[in-house]
């Protein structure tokens, strides 16, 4: 059969189809095929009947030109249905498989389909779908890939960086291809994402698209392009371009990839911004350099500017407090350094120590003590030691850097010998709106340690995320470090925030403490919710016995006070407990419940029982 | 009868329903639970927002078709009250021998009183309204001629000059075919008027309706054949009362009769004591219809015949129909109802039991796949030339190997005759190409493929759509 007259009669037939029938009789360029159908129909009839049916096309009037286009149509659409092509020519080459391990997909379409939906679609209450089946591990499911790197442009930020941060790395760098194909130059929002990942999962592949974007990339994109250069040496002089350019973000892109360079004119670029207004925007680059002629430029400028607000003569505290924050600024570059250059800066700084705490500006002196003996704490062995000597001599807002710096470098005991004393002057809790200022500088201590240490993680967290560009992401429990004496003073002077930190399972001392913490509970003395949220933690984290039912009559006792709303925290504990025991305890308790109550308690026994 | 928590989430019309009814278990709003002393049906009394507690049952007198029973308002079906009280039986909850309460036992009654009445008019031969039909008729021959009016519109006015406020337009004239008893003709004309918008009504950009010309002029043709078919077939039940739907072909169904168990069982078109796979599962939107369409494919384990389930949820009340679910068992069905039609009939059951997959039914589905692609072409190509066919059909191939041609997603039988992989056209169902890729590379060669056909205008070419691989010890799913 001669396809390519059929293909041609249907492309003419196609055309007058889209430009609608009036323009079917006599058109010409279809009557110029009919004697080629004709022919051809001599030997295969089916020709024959295009032929025909062509020719009552080309016949037709404006009146039955109409049908006649729809028989024609018909006819040709059914005979071309039967002259597809199928193979393909050509080399069959295997596809590079990645298997990475997500080969699952027996998750349900009931599960699955809101998910891709929440990909895809807009509207709230998406990012809780994404996060929750994240949560649930539904994303090892290779469905999932493409929707999931689709959501990288999605509309509500918040998916998309979450997308981009948690869920995709997942797959490893078997989505590089993908991404690739769908990454567009022109591009905003999702495209600068799509290229900072694509870098992060291959530098060396995805350096190409960096460079391109350079040149030819929209705004967005070229700024995410400035943050993956730095990796070669080529990027010297465009770094050096862009850190002069007008944009802010891309001054700030430019300066982090010229702290990753190994050049002299590089670390000019970076010494030259410290003297500058910019320097809130170097700062990461000037914590993250390696540069020792950088660090060193710091040290000069860290001198430089505390002498010059030591020797100043103004009054004006604001104008004072600028130069202090410029101060604070240099300090974070040298925080989590442990270079002689950093100590002999730092420990300058403390010579003048009786100078900064007479300091008064906002920020004023004692913050500068604080932002160095944070340095301190952070450096090296030598530095830590250094601050836990002269602790004594420094105002209460160094005494906690100070202590954790004991930890990490003297033995536990000696930790104990050196800070233990400070807890016996412990008398219990500051009423509110007291200042340290107001208080004994040893009951303060004590409190600062009872504060840290009862507050443990958390505490600890928080300190460290105040920390700027701290390398450490996650830090380690103090109280792990702490030597058993500490909970046995804590027990003896009865310090509860310290029992419940540092209580350890099997110590009979600590057993019939937290049993005296929970029969207040029982007898319904206790109401802070923060303290029963903790003191159940413990009693779960050291398998108590008493733990299942510390949580029930937690329960009750806070579904009758006004403070319900206390048990968000407690209720997110319920999946820790000994199921065995926790089921059916709990499923009796839900009855007593109020019904608002009792639908939280419900989602959350469901988790347990689901483990 | 084993009641886990798998059969009660099929049961459940939603996620949330399942959810709720857990809740109420788990909040022990079950003041008693009960069942009969023949284990038949198991029923309580849950606490709810009224006075009274309502009395749920589940009643399993005939195990493949168990029926949920509540005393409540609620329009979903079962009830949240009765997934509550299964979810009160898997979860162990104390249930007592007691005599079943009137209420449900005169339900009982009364449904067994009409299954046997039903069964009994099922052997009496069918009494026909013969004016009521020459009524219909008629009013559907009507319709037939608007249809055709329509059409012959459109031609006229040329795909070109199409938009998307004549579209609109156009629909709007076409609710009169719903009034005239041909919903699926009014379908097939919103089939093509859809083409001319995008999904929130907007107008299409150039570059998109340029491609959309070939399918649209596709369309017509099918409208076309559909106006001819459809008189002839009306015309032919109009001169003879008597005569039954047709069921050699699909034109019954593509003017929107919709089939009742009876009449497929009279024509013969049921089958007893089946087992089913299903294969892939899907769930779309279906503008035209103005309906979720839930489609389950599957396939019969001992005859190797696809067929598909498919599960309308209207717009209008889609909170109170049952969604569909992917189902990852066997189908036990005792009577398999299947539609008029060719390769891949719409099947139905009206109760069911399930049991696990197991090695030798997975090596049953790969022994039916099909291991010569020609042949199988053929077949397709001839099946699809007919203007009213279903242009996308569902095959299962055995493959010797999937690999790559110039950039393009190849499988290649034992005697090397190729079919080229692609997702184009077939938007109903989530992509599936770019995942052979992440597959283990022991699913690419000798393995079988569940594939949908389909020949794209444009680019005249046949190729398939991978829906899911059988392989000895799984079904990998590509879509849902």
């Amino acid at each position: 059969m001669s396809i390519a007259v059929l293909n041609q009669v249907y492309d003419e037939v196609r055309r007058i189809a889209i430009a609608g029938s009036a323009v079917a009789p006599g058109d010409f360029r279809l009557k110029k095929l009919i004697p080629l159908l004709e022919q051809a129909g001599k030997k295969s009839p089916v020709f024959a009947k295009v032929a025909d049916s062509a020719t009552s096309l080309v016949d037709s009037s404006e009146k039955t030109a109409s049908t006649a286009l729809l028989e024609m149509g018909t006819l040709i659409n059914s005979i071309l249905y039967t002259q597809g092509e199928t193979g393909l020519e050509g080399k069959l080459e295997p596809i590079v498989s990645k298997d990475f391990g997500v080969s699952r997909t027996q998750t349900s379409a009931r599960l699955i389909k809101p998910l891709i939906e929440a990909l895809t679609t807009t509207g709230s209450g998406r990012l809780e779908v994404v996060k929750d089946s994240h949560a649930r591990g539904l994303f090892k499911d290779l469905r999932l890939i493409r929707p999931a790197i689709l959501a990288l442009d999605d509309v509500y930020s918040e998916i998309a960086d979450f997308i981009a941060a948690e869920v995709l790395p997942i797959y490893g760098n078997a989505i590089y291809p993908e991404l690739e194909s769908q990454f567009d130059l022109k591009g905003k929002s999702g495209q600068p994402r799509r290229l900072e990942l694509m870098h992060r999962l291959d530098p060396v592949k995805a350096r190409p698209w960096v460079q391109l974007a350079l040149d030819e990339g929209s705004k967005e994109i070229r700024v995410a392009a400035i943050r993956c250069l730095g990796t070669s040496a080529e990027d010297l002089t465009f770094l050096l371009e862009q850190s002069k350019a007008k944009a802010k973000d891309v001054r700030a892109a430019a300066l982090e990839g010229l702290s990753r360079l190994d050049a002299k004119d590089a670390s000019n670029a970076l010494i030259a911004v410290i003297h500058h207004s910019d320097l809130e925007l170097a700062l990461r680059p000037l914590h993250n350099t390696e540069s020792p002629d950088v660090i060193a430029a710091v040290h000069s400028a860290i001198d430089e500017q505390a002498k010059k607000i030591l020797s100043s003569k103004e009054k004006d505290k604001s104008k004072l407090g600028k130069e202090v924050s410029r101060l604070l600024s240099l300090l974070q570059c040298v925080t989590d350094r442990k270079d002689t250059g950093t100590e002999e800066t730092l420990y300058a700084l403390l010579e003048d120590r009786r100078k900064w705490e007479g300091l008064k500006a906002d920020p004023g002196g004692l913050d500068v003590l604080e932002a160095v003996s944070t340095a301190l704490c952070v450096g090296s062995t030598a530095m830590q030691r250094k601050l836990v000597s002269l602790h004594p001599e420094l105002p209460i807002e160094c005494f906690w850097n100070a202590f954790e710096s004991a930890c990490a470098a003297l033995k536990p005991d000696d930790v104990f010998a050196t800070f233990g004393a400070y807890l016996k002057s412990y008398t219990g809790p500051s009423k509110k709106g007291a200042t340290k200022k107001s208080k004994d500088i040893n009951h303060a201590r004590a409190e600062t340690l009872v504060e840290a240490i009862g507050d443990g993680y958390r505490w600890t967290r928080s300190r460290y995320s105040r920390l700027a560009y701290h390398a450490h992401a996650e830090p380690k429990t103090i109280s792990s470090t702490l030597s058993p004496k500490w909970l046995d003073l804590a027990i003896e002077m009865d310090v509860r925030p310290l029992i419940l930190q540092l209580a350890v399972s099997g110590n009979k001392k600590s057993n019939d403490a937290l049993a005296k913490m929970y029969k207040e509970l029982a007898d319904g003395k206790s109401k802070d919710f923060y303290q029963i949220s903790e003191l159940i933690e413990v009693l779960i984290r050291l398998q108590h016995p008493d733990a299942t039912d510390a949580m029930v009559q937690a329960i009750e006792g806070l579904s009758k006070s006004t403070a319900s709303y206390g048990l968000y925290w407690l209720l997110r504990l319920i999946k820790n407990l000994p199921k065995d025991e926790a089921i059916p305890k709990l499923e009796t308790l839900i009855t007593r419940l109020p019904e608002k109550i009792a639908e939280q308690v419900v989602d959350h026994l469901i988790e347990l029982k689901q483990q | 009868m084993e009641i886990d928590e798998e059969f009660v989430l099929a049961a459940a019309p939603n996620t949330d329903a399942a959810k709720n009814g857990r809740a109420l278990a788990i909040k022990k709003k079950f003041t008693k639970l009960h069942y009969s002393d023949d284990e038949s049906i198991w029923f309580g009394y849950c606490q709810g927002s009224g006075k009274e507690p309502y009395l749920c049952s589940a009643d399993f007198a005939v195990p493949e078709k168990p029926v949920y029973r509540c005393s409540c308002p609620s329009r979903q079906f079962p009830c949240k009250h009765s997934i509550g009280l299964l979810y009160a039986k898997i979860e162990g909850h104390a249930f007592t021998v007691c005599e079943i309460p009137e209420s449900i036992s005169s339900k009982r009654e009364k449904a067994k009183v009409q299954a046997d009445k039903k069964k009994v008019e099922a052997d009496k031969p069918k009494q026909v309204n013969k004016s009521a039909l020459a009524k219909k008729i008629k009013a559907q021959l009507d319709g037939i001629d608007l249809l055709e009016t329509l059409t012959r519109d459109l031609v006229r006015l040329g795909i070109g000059n199409m938009n998307a406020k004549l579209a609109k337009e156009i629909e709007d004239q076409a609710k009169q075919l719903g009034d005239a008893y041909l919903p699926g003709a009014q379908a097939a004309l919103r089939n093509y008027t859809k083409l001319f918008y995008e999904d929130d009504g907007r107008e299409l950009s150039n570059v998109g309706r340029e491609s959309i010309f070939s399918e649209a002029f596709d369309q017509l043709g099918r409208l076309h054949s559909l106006i001819g078919k459809g008189r002839a077939y009306l015309k032919s039940r109009l001169d003879d009362p008597e005569l039954a739907p047709e069921t050699e072909t699909a034109i019954a169904a593509w003017l929107g009769h919709a089939w009742q168990l009876r009449e497929l069982k009279d024509a013969g078109l049921v089958e007893e004591n089946v087992e089913l796979v299903q294969l892939a599962f899907n769930t779309h939107d279906d503008v035209a219809r103005q309906e979720i369409v839930d489609t389950g494919i599957w396939m019969n384990v001992a005859t190797g015949r696809i067929g598909i389930t498919q599960n309308f949820r209207p717009y209008k009340s889609l909170k109170y129909v049952k969604s569909d679910d992917s189902f990852f068992q066997v189908a036990q069905i005792k009577e398999l109802y299947t539609y008029p039609g060719t390769l891949n009939p719409r099947i139905r059951w009206d109760g069911m039991l399930s049991r696990p997959i197991e090695a030798k039914d997975l090596a049953a589905i790969r022994k039916h796949a099909r291991v010569d692609f020609a042949e199988t072409i053929k077949e397709v190509k001839n099946h699809i030339k007919s203007p009213l066919s279903d242009k996308c059909p569902l095959f299962v191939l055995r493959f010797a190997r999937i690999g790559m041609v110039n950039g393009s997603l190849v499988a290649e039988d034992a005697k090397q005759q190729r079919l080229v992989l692609a997702d184009a056209g077939m938007t109903d169902e989530p992509r599936s190409c770019h995942l052979m890729q992440l597959l283990p590379q022991a699913y690419l060669t000798e393995q079988v493929v569940v594939a949908r056909f389909k020949h794209d205008l444009d680019a005249k070419r046949l190729q398939i759509k991978p829906l899911a691989i059988v392989a000895e010890n799984e079904i990998v799913r590509l879509t849902l």
